[in-house]
This record gives structure tokens, sequence and C-alpha cells, in this order.
């Protein structure tokens, strides 16, 4: 008799357990929150612990602008953009508590757009969601859930309970697939870059204004702005540095971006940390205005190659950066990632000579396109 | 507290615990009780007076009723040598009549409850039509009422105890607790299934053991029933609604195509809730009645309801249907009709035999067309149906010889299908009042069924549903799955799919259930942005 329960149980948990870790299989790679926002944070997090030396934290002007196998085959310097579509500088100081919880950065570069953020943007909960659906640290994690979380706080937790019905999108679908290569792989290529290849029109640049004026950040930015500052110094991290990534200037919105930025930069400037509004080396980088800009906040990603090359000269020269110690096979994977992003710039420059303009498409580590980027790579 | 929902799973989990880890078991009830009642609290706490009243009202004339029919049996006993036969006969009478006036007090004093919450702006609307026509207001103010979840299921199941207990086909319960406990009995509280105390009654007080293969059986009806609801019911229900809020913007064709959704969304989600609720019970160890036989088979408008809310059929069928066909009006109708010239003929004979049937299904008819709601098209749905059971009576003589000179066998396959169709439309029609804002927007939307049909157009409109394509292959799914496990289960008798796999392999079944759970994970309506609807029957 005992026997027979026995077993009557061992069949039942194991039908359970069975569709537990299907479902929960489902729910890491489909019926979640996919895009190429969480397949970045989910790179980041496949990093050998304490192995990068820099880390660039912001919003989309961090993956578009910035590309760190650029800056690894410029200067032997590991690095990773830790950011997400629309970071909003509320999230900073968590941000950082988890980068610090798995690495030691010599130096952390802050791109200021997500505190310039109004009040829709600083609780964008898009937003949250890409953060918390890969974060270790369970107390923050349940912090930002309880304070932010705007519908049902469980399906944080538990994406399955809002994603559900999101099984037939192709989009997710082929992301989905892309971030269980990525994890199979156990380490990203492109890490983390979001490189455009069309350009959309752009309204002609603004001549006349004050590129140094500054306007007040909304007092909720510039509460949570001040605790990340206060973050940053209680974390005795070596090199802050706070920058504005290179923008088209079109508008009396733009204009305003501008000055909320340089007034961030001058807050962080009041805790000792340099503030350098990247505009004003866009020369200097040979970045082509608008040809190299994908659109006012983006570079295309010829734009994105010659910002990270100058940015790599001036972090090499400023902070005296030396390439990483890293070991053979962790060496070996940087140069394979390098490769790699060689090959989406040779299928960019081959895909320019008959460009599409207005379109969004991009170059990330999506399967379908890592695919048509495989035929570019140095067979070597 | 909704069926479907996280706080349910666990709440049911956590009482199936309880239940069977509990001490004493002879006191295991008292677990049941507790959880009804803090099922029924939760789920809105200002009701509970009205179920409270109710248990209170019919257990003390239950208890009335027991206790005059035992002093009956004693007097007629002690004075059985004294009393002759019209002395026995004459206490009898008076006896029954004061039983009969405690009987009648309690059923006004909570039926008077339903209507009042149920019907009063009903009938109030019904009044000021009659006193300013066309004004669309009257002296009769309109009042601001909340019914009680589950009101018309335990009122029904109260008076059907109390009048079981009036025709001493069961005792009365003697504890106020236990009989507390059969009215309010959680998983069917919501929707039903309607039962009887003699049927439920026993079961709900007995000691259970878990057993296995109750249990196995029981969560896979659950499983069935979360399928049907979450699957089929709350995705069909997305384009009802959108159609109905406002059918004039639709074509025929998409009219009727939402009358069929219509008949798929009911018998989903009406049947889900059952097969929910009997199948927590189940691994409880309690049996509750089934309520579907799978009823778009049936192959006439009678057979239909005795497979469609059986419980409420079977209701009807003790208490209202026989009462009122065995009465002496209705049987003083049939003689005097037999007596006359028309009933010494033939037809006559036939029409005055089965007269008080027919009258009487009619009458059922329009109690079951008012219990679905207080609204015209509800009154209207029920002449509908009453009508056509009282005209298959009185006419199946005359389709009884259509038959034979049209030489149609009646036992062929064939004949069956048509019968089967032909049920199925008159039921059709019948949910076109269910669907449509009121009687003469169903006649709209009927006749619009009709006259209106392109099916091109119509295709095209199905797209601006609220549902994607994804959402309607999913619906053709579940359809086919209902469909073809209804022509198994009518082939083999059994009730639901899990008695299907039985003999299988353990391979298959434990694909079979796999499959199910995801499917209901990922394709079922629920989570954050979706509002997931009521079971329709909870709102009755």
């Amino acid at each position: 008799m005992k026997k027979i329960i026995i077993k009557r149980c061992v069949k039942i948990a194991s039908l359970l357990i069975a569709v537990v870790l299907f479902l929960a299989f489902l729910q890491r790679y489909i019926l979640t929150n996919v895009s190429d926002n969480t397949i970045r944070l989910r790179g980041f997090y496949q990093e050998e612990p304490n192995t990068l030396d820099v880390i660039v934290l912001g919003a989309s002007e961090v993956y578009s602008d910035f590309s760190a196998d650029e800056l690894y085959k410029k200067t032997g310097v590991t690095s990773y953009p830790y950011s997400f579509a629309a970071n909003p500088v509320t999230l900073w100081k968590y941000e950082l508590r988890e980068i610090l919880e798995r690495q030691t950065p010599k130096l952390l570069i802050v791109e200021l757009n997500g505190a310039q953020y109004g009040k829709d943007m600083l609780y964008n909960s898009a937003a949250f969601r890409y953060l918390t659906q890969d974060m270790k640290l369970l107390p923050e994690k349940k912090e930002i859930i309880d304070t932010y979380g705007t519908d049902s706080k469980l399906s944080y937790y538990f994406p399955i309970l809002k994603y559900h019905s999101e099984w037939h999108r192709g989009k997710n679908l082929r992301n989905g697939y892309s971030m269980l290569v990525q994890d199979m792989r156990g380490y990203s290529l492109l890490k983390g870059s979001y490189s455009h290849m069309a350009r959309k029109e752009v309204p002609e640049e603004l001549k006349d204004y004050d590129r140094t004026a500054t306007r007040d950040l909304n007092p909720e930015a510039e509460k949570y702005f001040r605790e990340f500052l206060d973050e940053c110094k209680a974390s005795g991290i070596e090199n802050v540095l706070f920058v504005r990534f290179p923008h088209l200037v079109t508008d009396k919105k733009g204009v305003d971006a501008l000055k909320r930025n340089n007034r961030a930069g001058e807050i962080a400037a009041e805790y000792g940390y340099e503030y350098l509004d990247m505009d004003a080396f866009c020369g200097e980088a040979g970045i082509e205005r608008p040809e190299d800009f994908h659109n006012t906040d983006h570079l295309m990603m010829s734009g994105q190659m010659k910002f990270t090359d100058y940015l790599a000269d001036y972090l090499v020269r400023k902070y005296d950066l030396k390439p990483t110690d890293l070991s053979p096979e962790q060496k070996e994977k940087w140069d394979e990632s390098v490769r790699w992003m060689d090959a989406c710039f040779a299928y960019y420059q081959d895909y320019m000579k008959d460009p599409v303009f207005n379109r969004e498409y991009t170059v990330y580590e999506r399967s379908d396109v890592m695919a048509r980027v495989k035929k570019y790579l140095d067979p070597q | 507290m909704a069926y479907v929902s996280l706080q349910f799973v666990i709440f049911t989990a956590a009482v199936t615990a309880i239940y069977f880890l509990f001490p004493v078991r002879k006191y295991q009830w008292t677990v049941l009780l507790a959880a009804d009642y803090f099922f029924y609290l939760y789920s809105g706490y200002k009701y509970a007076i009205f179920i409270i009243f109710t248990t209170a009202t019919i257990y003390l004339a239950g208890k009335a009723i027991g206790r005059s029919q035992e002093t009956e049996k004693e007097t007629l006993k002690l004075k059985k040598a004294e009393w002759g036969r019209e002395e026995k006969k004459a206490f009898k009478a008076g006896v029954k009549r004061r039983q009969r006036t405690v009987l009648a007090l309690a059923l006004i004093a909570n039926f008077g409850i339903l209507i009042f919450l149920k019907y009063s702006n009903f009938i109030a609307g019904g009044l000021n039509q009659l006193i300013s026509p066309g004004t669309g207001s009257g002296p009769i103010p309109m009042l601001k009422l909340f019914l009680p979840l589950g009101i018309s299921f335990y009122t029904f199941q109260a008076a059907g105890y109390l009048i079981d207990v009036y025709n001493a086909t069961i005792a009365p319960e003697k504890n106020f607790f236990k009989f507390a406990l059969f009215i309010s009995f959680f998983p069917q509280i919501v929707q039903g299934p309607i039962s009887s105390f003699g049927q439920l009654g026993s079961q709900l007080f007995a000691e259970h053991r878990p057993e296995f293969a109750r249990f196995k059986a029981g969560l896979e009806l659950i499983l069935w029933g979360y399928f049907k609801k979450m699957i089929i019911a709350d995705r069909a229900v997305i384009a009802i609604n959108t159609v109905t809020a406002d059918y004039a913007k639709y074509s025929g064709t998409v009219i009727l195509a939402t009358a069929l959704l219509y008949a798929l969304q009911l018998y989903a989600d009406f049947s889900a809730g059952i097969d929910i609720s009997r199948g927590i019970a189940q691994m409880l160890g309690i049996d509750m009645v089934q309520n579907f036989r799978r009823p778009y088979f049936a192959t006439s408008i009678n057979d239909y309801w005795r497979r469609w809310h059986i419980s409420l059929g079977t209701w009807m069928k003790n208490y209202i249907f026989y009462p009122v066909a065995m009465s002496k009006l209705f049987l003083g109708w049939s003689k005097k009709m037999k007596a006359s010239s028309f009933g010494k003929t033939a037809a006559g004979a036939y029409v005055a035999k089965v007269l008080p049937t027919a009258f009487s299904s009619m009458i059922v008819f329009l109690v079951v067309g008012l219990w679905h709601g207080a609204n015209a098209k509800y009154v209207a749905f029920g002449i509908w149906n009453g009508g056509i059971i009282m005209l298959s009576i009185l006419l199946k003589p005359v389709f009884d010889r259509l038959c034979e000179a049209l030489r149609i066998r009646t036992e062929s396959f064939a004949w069956r299908v048509f019968r089967i169709l032909r049920t199925f439309v008159i039921v059709l029609i019948g949910y076109y009042f269910d669907i449509a804002p009121g009687f003469r927007g169903a006649l709209d939307m009927m006749r619009r069924s009709i006259t209106d049909l392109h099916l091109r157009g119509g295709i095209s409109l199905m797209r601006g549903l609220g549902l994607g394509k994804s959402d309607w292959a999913i619906l053709a799914f579940g359809a086919l799955t209902i469909f073809v496990t209804s022509v198994i289960g009518e082939k083999h008798g059994y009730e639901f799919p899990g008695e299907m796999l039985e003999k299988r392999s353990f391979a298959l079944r434990w694909m079979v259930l796999f499959a199910s759970m995801v499917l209901v994970a990922v394709w079922g309506i629920y989570g954050p942005g979706y509002d997931p609807a009521e079971f329709v029957y909870m709102q009755f």
C-alpha cells in the first residue's frame, strides 16, 4: 500500500514538475518581456564576475552610440553597456548596486539623458520590467516592484502572468530564440550593442542657442539623481564620469534636454564628478552631422564606431586604463566578439551601399540578423 | 473571490488540506462550513445577512414541519383505537393545513426577498410603462438594489429542501450548522448545481478520507473546466461583447456568427463552472449531480432541457411541473375537455390527455425565463422554449403521422442528425433573446441574421471584433476539442474527457494532462490587463 502511495506521489510530482519546468522555460524565453533590452541585460550577467573594467550606464543613447567590442578592440579594456530603453534616473541607484554586486569596474560612465526625464518617463513601467526581470539583488528588486510596480506585482516575478498571450508574436519568438542561443553559448557576442542601419529624416540642426545654458531638472528626477550620486560616493567606486552622448538639437525640446543635461552635470560637479558634453567632440571624432546620426538622439553604426574610437582614446588618456587582465579563455571569447562586431560593421558598410531611409533596422544579437552577418565573418 | 484566480486555487488547496488533516473526522464538515462562510464573506460581507436569513427561516420552518409530522404520527398512534376514520382524516387535514401555512410563509419570505431584489425594478418598469406609456419614466421609483451572490441558487435549493420535508420525502436536519453547510457549500454557491438534500446532505456530513482516484478525477474535471472557461469562454466573450454592444454596426453574417459563438461561449462557460465545482467536491469525497450532458446533441427541445442545466430542470420538474400538472385545476380542465364533444374525437381525447402537461411546461419555462433575469427578453425566451415544447406535445401525433407519410426512417442516422440540427436552431433562436439588448433588439438581430448575409464582408468584419487571428484559431481548436470529446462521450457515455483517458497508457494520459495544463497557462485569458469575465450563470 505504502509503495503504491509513493509511486502515485512520484507520478503526480513528476507531472507537476515537468509542467512547471516547461512553463519556466517558456517564461524565460518567450512568455516574457523579451527584447534587445532584455538580451543586453542578460548578457551583462553572463560576463565573468570582476572582469569588466568599464561600465556605461544609461538609456538608449548608450547601446546605440557605444560598442564594448570596439572599445576592447581599440584598447584591450573590457566594458559593458548596462542600459535599456528609457532607463530613468529613478532606477540608477539600484542599477549601481546591481553592477557592483557582480563587477568591480575601474570606471563608471553615466549617460545623463535619463536624468532629464519628465514625470511620465521617470515612472515608465516598461523600464521597471526590463530592469527587474533578471535582477539578482532580491531586496532591491522587491523594493522597485513594491514602489513602482503599476499592475499586478506578482507579474514582475512571474512574467508569464502578463505575457502569456505573446506566444505567437514573431518578434517574441525571434528574440526568445536569440536569448536561448546566447544562454546556451554562455556569453554575449555583441556585448549589448544595438547598431542602427538606417537613417531617419531629421530637421536641420538649430544654430543660435547657448550650449552651456541650464534648466532645472524635474524635482523628483533631481531627488533620484542626488540619491544616485550619494550611492556613487558611498560605493567607493574609483572613477565616475558623467556624459551627454552626441545628439542633434533640432527643436526647443532638444534645447531643453540639453539644458537639463547641463544642469545634471552641474549637480554631478557638486559631488566632485566630471561632466562632459560629448557633442563638443563630434568634430574631433569625425562624426558627420547628420549623416552619422540615425535620428536626433542616436548614432548610425558608422557614428557608433567613430564615437567609441574617440571615447576609447579619451578614456585611456584620462584614466590611464590598461588592457584588462583576462584568462586565455576569456580573451578568446572577447576576440571572437570583436570578430563578430567587425562582421557587423562590414555588413553595415555593404548595406549602406544601397541605403534605406526612414526604416527601423538595427543589428543586435538577434539570431536572424546574426545569420545575415555571419557571411561577413572573418574566417580566421 | 473569482473562480479564475490564484486566490481561489490557494483557498481550495488549503480547504482540501485542512479538511483531510482535520483531527476529528466526525467534525470534518465544520471545516467546510467555515470555508463556506469565509468564501461568502470574502466575496461580499454585506450579502451574508440574506443567506443567513434563508438558512435560519428554512431551517426553522423545516424543523416546525418535521415536529408537526412527528406529533401527527404520535397522536395518530395514541388515538388509533379511539378515533374513527373521519376524525383521523380531519386531524390529518388540520395538521397538513398548519404545515402548509408554515411552508407557504417560509417560501413567501424567501422568494419574496429574491423577487424584491431581482424583479422589483422590472415590475416597477412594467407598471410605469402601463401608467405612462412611452415616457420612459413613471411614478414608481426605481431602486438601487444589489443581488447577493448565488441568491437564486441557494433560495431554490433551500426551497426544494423545505418542500421535500413537507412531502415527508426527507427528514428535517436537526443540526442548524449542518443545514447551513448544505445551503452554503462553497463549490456550488456561485452557480449551482442545485442539489437536493437527499442527494447532497448526507455526503456533506459524512466522514471522508483522501482517495487517489477521486483526487485524480476531481483534478482532471477542474482542469477541463479551466480549459473551457479560460481558453474558450473568456476569449469568445470578447467578440460577443463587441458585437452586442452595438449590433447595428455589424452585418447579419457577423450577428449570426456571434449567436453561434454565444452558443459555444455559454456552454463552455457554464459547464466549466459546474466542472470546477464538481471537481472540487469530488476531491473532498462529495459527488454533486451532473448538470450537463452534451446539450447540443439533443434531438428535441425537451431532450435539450434534460441535458442542459439538469439540476434546474429537475428542480422545476419536481417542484413546479408536477404540482401544477397534477393540480385539481389542471386535471379538472382535462376532465372537462374529455367530457366535451371535442373530447370524444381522437384528437380531442389526445389533447385532453396532454393538456395539463403542455400548459405546465409553458408555466415552467416562463419561470425558467424569469429565473434567468428580470427583463422582457427573458420572458420571451421562456415563452419561446415553453411554446415549442407545448406545441411539440400537442402536435406529436401530427408529426408522427407526417413522418409515416413521408416514409422517414426515424431510426436512421440522417434523421437523428436532422433532429439535432433542428433542435440547435430552435435553441439558437432562444439565445438571441440572451444576447440582444432587449426584446425588439432580439427580433431585429434575428431578422438581420437571415436577410443581411454577406459572406465575404462578414468574414473580413470578424477581424475587427477584438480578437486576433491566433485567437480565432484557438477558438476553433477549442470548439473542435469540445465537439470531438462530446461525440466520443455521447457514443461511449463518458461524462467528461478525463474518463476517456482512464484505460489509456500512462504515457498518453501524462501527455494529455501535461498539454492541457500548459495550454491553459499559455492560451488562457488571465493576468493583468485582462478582465476575465465572471461566469455567466453567476448573475442568475
